[in-house]
């Protein structure tokens, strides 16, 4: 087995730049096959295979920033995991547990599924492996017109999701925007006023850049799911299992995304910003600081400018993008408009601005606690309204928590 | 040398037959006839040098008085068979030279309504073709028809000795003597057969040929008209009376080359009959010089005025044939009877038998025999007249059965084992298939020809094959399949109506099965009727593969359904025509857009057959398709069960040939 490391090309370059990648996982390599291709600050170079042999790839992206050294990939001389049967010794499989009451036909491939557990998504009288195929929620398809795939050999991204059929409506919307439309996002602005002033970090004076990915990440993983998504195919969208958020860094020789964990609290968020910020200037990113993001957020508000065209990144399906100037924060949304509509993200807009706008009445002076309800998440403000005195404090051993008396009454 | 010597004595005997030529004025009606049959040959002639009509002419210019004798003696309901060199023979028999001027000039006036030009001439009472022997085997089956029926008529064939180089003229002197057909076999022998000397090509006797066979021969010359005149009545009285079969030799000469410049003969011999020639001599005197020249002027009148306006046939009427190509779309459900295949097929030909008198001819089939696979078990118990079981003679039988169907019967003809259907060939091809077009649309032969295909029996090369590929295609044959899946009866009542010739397969393996019994998951129908299409389709599920095939490998997998289904993973639609040729393709286009993987497959050897043949027409038809072919491996099928099975299309083959459309 040979590991395959990013190597050091000059002595300025702590990181290179993957270009483009140039075959596919488990794919044999003879010797000097290219492999990928990556970029430092001086020049574009081929990595070519050392060897002969069954490639596999880890944790290498087009875009994606990667310090030398990194081992981004295996070649070894068989096929890992190689099962090939011989059909003569394998002793047959009695399916006795196989639920045939209703009396299919079942062909082997489908006994062999029911037998390692899977259940059939539809039953039939006539079970194939086909019956098996998670189709959950599967919209009627019909033939497009086809586009250019967003990534070379239309690899998935490698964070956990399902797969699921693009409505009818939205195909007859796609083809009409491909065949009309130079291309297929659409930009929608909204000013946010900060009510009260923000006691924390100084990092975060004249930002809200914390506030933001945290409501953010609150919405996509409540009432928002289906922004936690990115466009596939003609036939298919992903939607993510988790929230990660991105946050777009640049010191003019990297772009970089940095991938944020999910924290409990606006406090830890701000740290983890701030962590993120000094490893980003010190080039010291790590391969988790630069793995896969469900949303990008872009801070411009120290920049003076007060209106930006965000791009979206790779396998998503918006990005946030904010301004500052003397009327406040613009914060601008870049939609791709294969997953979502306008009307819907403006509600996310909208929604996100109100409770960035409230974040006084929502958390405590240290920003640790959200006033908020953890089980419903409502807020004082709503809880207040209902005629409600406040929320219950619970301590659950592990850290303390407010709960909304509905909730608390179950 | 021995033709020298051959001629020679030919020679000698014409001079003194010829100088026997006496009080001829009785005969002038006779010798105007055989005049005006020289004229027409002659005019045909310069037609050709003029560039008036093309392709090529046999003239019998100098053999004039053999056909116009014969016919002095013959019924208008008799019939008379003719080869390339039929002019004289047609003329005499039917009086129509009008008819055959317009057939040379390529008018849709002819006899075949320009089609058949010179070769193949059709008129009620008599037919010619241009393959050497072929209509002898038709015209026994007219005579024993004729004889059948109890009819007064017999028949004549005309050939000539270089015929006799052909297998099935003793195939056709042995089923004319064992059936006693009223047949007139007569040899014009000129001693040349083309260009070739009859010392090189016939060898023995030539009447010993027919006396072989326990046919009576006769022998006379052209030279002699009343000798001539007297012996063609003694032999035609003899198959009359007798109704028995006869062969007549009449030696004779031609004066002008085969056909038009293919005459290698020495000169100086064709001058030395040309001086006996009777018409020759008659035109030097004055006693005919009138007639001679009223004859020319008539036949020239008529020729100029042919030529003047020509109408020829309309090309888009003719080309189209009497085969069904189109069925309806109309669904039955299709339930079988319990019972075995041979039991339903033998049933199915018996009401034939039955309800049209339908005639059986065959090797070995009469009872208590049956034939090899019993399908005509019983049959000449219930009517002995209607069972022929004849030699080993596949074309003989064939010709026959044609023959017979000519005056009206309804013939099966059985071939043994479908490998020998290659022995009726010619049969088929040039006379059952042609005579419809060929004579311009005049009649059709609607004989259907029946054998068992197949192997798996162990039979070995020449008994286990599936030849229907030579067979599809031939114009205006259809070529239909049995499949135990269906009861054949619907089907085979049906081809009764069609006018064509029908060849029909069945196969020995599946005589053995009984009719098939869908599974409950399974539907079986009909689609278009009883000439349609057999479908086996899952209930409640809509297919991702198409698997068309016929007759037995039809049955072979829907036997096996459910395994081809557990071990592919596909749901298959199984579609199984029972015309071959021509395809329903109305329906199959239908089934093929619906779902686009199709696999077809048939036992017979790879390349250029029925599954080519349909893989293109759906490949032209139906765009973005995926199609995929089985069949047998192109060798000679063993005799050895387990290798021959390794040869064959076999369940094993089919499922791995089905898996390849799982990631399609």
């Amino acid at each position: 087995m040979t590991e395959l490391k990013i190597p050091r090309e000059n002595a300025n370059d702590d990181t290179v730049l993957i270009t483009s990648i140039d075959i596919k996982d488990e794919q044999f390599v003879k010797i000097d096959d290219l492999i990928f291709t990556f970029e430092t600050s001086k020049a574009s170079i081929e990595f070519n295979a050392p060897i002969e042999g069954y490639i596999y790839l880890k944790n290498l992206n087009i875009g994606q920033q990667i310090y030398v050294d990194t081992v981004v990939g295996e070649i070894h001389a068989q096929k890992k995991d190689d099962k090939i049967k011989d059909l003569s010794d394998t002793p047959k499989k009695n399916p006795t547990h196989i639920n045939n009451s209703d009396n299919s036909n079942i062909s082997n491939v489908a006994k062999d599924l029911l037998n390692s557990g899977k259940t059939p998504v539809k039953n039939s009288k006539w079970l194939t492996s086909k019956n098996f195929i998670d189709n959950e929620n599967t919209f009627e398809k019909n033939t497009v017109v086809k586009s250019k795939l967003p990534f070379k050999d239309n690899k998935l991204p490698k964070i956990q999701h399902k797969l699921k059929g693009i409505t009818s409506r939205k195909i007859h919307e796609i083809n009409a925007l491909e065949i009309s439309s130079p291309h297929l996002n659409s930009t929608i602005g909204i000013n946010i006023d900060i009510q009260g002033r923000r006691v924390t970090n100084e990092f975060f004076n004249n930002s809200i850049l914390d506030l933001l990915i945290y409501e953010t990440s609150l919405l996509l993983k409540t009432s928002f799911k289906d922004l936690n998504a990115a466009f596939l195919n003609h036939e298919n969208i992903i939607y993510f299992d988790d929230v990660i958020p991105g946050i777009a860094m640049d010191d003019k020789n990297n772009l970089s995304v940095i991938a944020m964990s999910d924290t409990k609290n606006l406090f830890d968020l701000g740290k983890q910003i701030i962590d993120a910020v000094i490893r980003f200037d010190d080039k010291k990113l790590t391969a988790k600081d630069t793995r896969e993001t469900t949303f990008t957020i872009t801070d411009l508000s120290g920049l003076n400018v007060n209106y930006v065209l965000p791009l979206i990144n790779g396998f998503q399906t918006f990005i946030l993008s904010v301004c500052k100037s003397k009327y406040g924060y613009q914060l601008y949304g870049t939609f791709d408009h294969r997953v979502t509509e306008g009307k819907r993200f403006s509600d996310f807009l909208s929604e996100l601005k109100r409770r960035v706008e409230l974040f006084e009445n929502n958390y405590d002076v240290f920003q640790k606690i959200k006033k908020e309800c953890y089980y419903c998440t409502k807020s004082l403000n709503e809880e207040q309204s209902l005629g409600s005195r406040g929320f219950l404090k619970i301590d659950d051993g592990e850290s303390e928590k407010l709960i909304c008396r509905n909730c608390y009454e179950g | 040398m021995k033709q020298d010597i051959i001629i020679k004595d030919l020679y000698k005997k014409a001079k003194i037959e010829s100088s026997k030529n006496d009080n001829l004025l009785s005969y002038k009606s006779l010798i105007l006839s055989a005049y005006r049959i020289r004229s027409i040959e002659l005019k045909f002639l310069e037609l050709f040098s003029d560039a008036k009509i093309s392709g090529t002419v046999h003239t019998c210019v100098g053999q004039e008085f053999t056909g116009v004798a014969i016919s002095e003696y013959l019924k208008s309901y008799d019939w008379v068979t003719s080869n390339h060199r039929c002019h004289g023979h047609f003329i005499a028999k039917t009086g129509n030279w009008r008819g055959l001027i317009d057939e040379l000039l390529g008018l849709d006036s002819g006899v075949s309504s320009g089609i058949g030009s010179s070769q193949h001439l059709f008129q009620e009472g008599f037919i010619s073709n241009g393959t050497q022997g072929s209509l002898l085997p038709v015209a026994t089956g007219i005579g024993v028809s004729n004889k059948r029926r109890k009819r007064k008529g017999i028949v004549v064939s005309f050939i000539g000795e270089g015929t006799l180089g052909e297998g099935v003229v003793y195939e056709t002197f042995n089923l004319a003597s064992l059936f006693s057909s009223p047949h007139l076999i007569i040899c014009e022998n000129n001693y040349y057969s083309q260009t070739t000397a009859q010392a090189c090509n016939t060898a023995g006797s030539i009447s010993a040929r027919a006396n072989a066979f326990g046919i009576k021969s006769f022998e006379c010359s052209t030279w002699c008209l009343e000798a001539l005149l007297a012996k063609c009545n003694e032999a035609i009285s003899y198959v009359r009376d007798e109704k028995k079969p006869a062969f007549l030799k009449i030696d004779t000469y031609r004066l002008l080359a085969h056909s038009k410049g293919d005459d290698d003969r020495k000169r100086d011999e064709v001058l030395k009959f040309e001086e006996i020639d009777l018409l020759n001599q008659l035109e030097q005197s004055t006693e005919y010089k009138l007639e001679f020249e009223e004859i020319k002027k008539e036949i020239d009148a008529y020729v100029a005025l042919k030529l003047i306006s020509p109408k020829r046939i309309n090309y888009l009427s003719f080309s189209t044939d009497e085969l069904p190509r189109k069925v309806s779309m109309r669904s039955s459900n299709i339930l079988n009877e319990k019972t075995s295949m041979v039991k339903a097929l033998s049933r199915a030909y018996k009401n034939q038998l039955i309800e049209n008198d339908a005639i059986f001819i065959g090797e070995d089939i009469a009872d208590p025999y049956g034939g090899a696979f019993k399908i005509t078990k019983g049959f000449q118990e219930h009517n002995s007249s209607n069972v022929y079981s004849t030699p080993i003679s596949e074309a003989g039988l064939v010709g026959m059965a044609i023959g017979m169907n000519l005056v009206g019967e309804k013939t099966y003809a059985e071939i043994m084992f479908g490998d020998f259907i290659v022995n009726a060939m010619d049969q088929i091809i040039n006379n059952a298939a042609k005579f419809h077009h060929m004579y311009g649309k005049k009649f059709s032969c609607d004989v259907v020809i029946r054998m068992p295909m197949g192997g798996r029996r162990g039979y070995g090369p020449t008994h286990s094959q599936s030849l229907e590929k030579f067979l599809l295609g031939i114009d205006n044959t259809l070529v239909a399949s049995v499949t135990s899946l269906i009861d054949p009866t619907p089907l085979i009542e049906s081809l009764v109506q069609l006018s064509c010739p029908k060849i029909v397969i069945e196969n020995k393996t599946d005589y053995s099965s009984f009719l098939y019994q869908p599974l409950e998951d399974l539907y079986l129908e009909k689609i278009g009727g009883n000439l349609g299409t057999v479908k086996l389709s899952p209930k409640g599920e809509k297919p991702s593969l198409i698997v068309v095939s016929y007759g037995y490998m039809a049955r072979m997998i829907a036997d096996n359904y459910i395994k081809i289904f557990q071990e592919t993973d596909l749901v298959f639609t199984l579609i199984c025509p029972q015309l071959l040729h021509p395809v329903p393709f109305n329906h199959l286009v239908g089934e093929v857009k619906k779902c686009k993987n199709i696999l077809l497959i048939e036992e017979t050897t790879q390349g250029y057959g029925w599954c080519d043949g349909v893989a293109a027409e759906l490949a032209e038809g139906v765009s973005d398709i995926n199609i995929k072919r089985l069949s047998s491996d192109p060798v000679a099928i063993p005799s050895n069960r387990e290798v021959e099975i390794k040869n064959l299309v076999s369940l094993e083959s089919i499922i791995k040939k089905i898996k390849e459309f799982r990631n399609t």
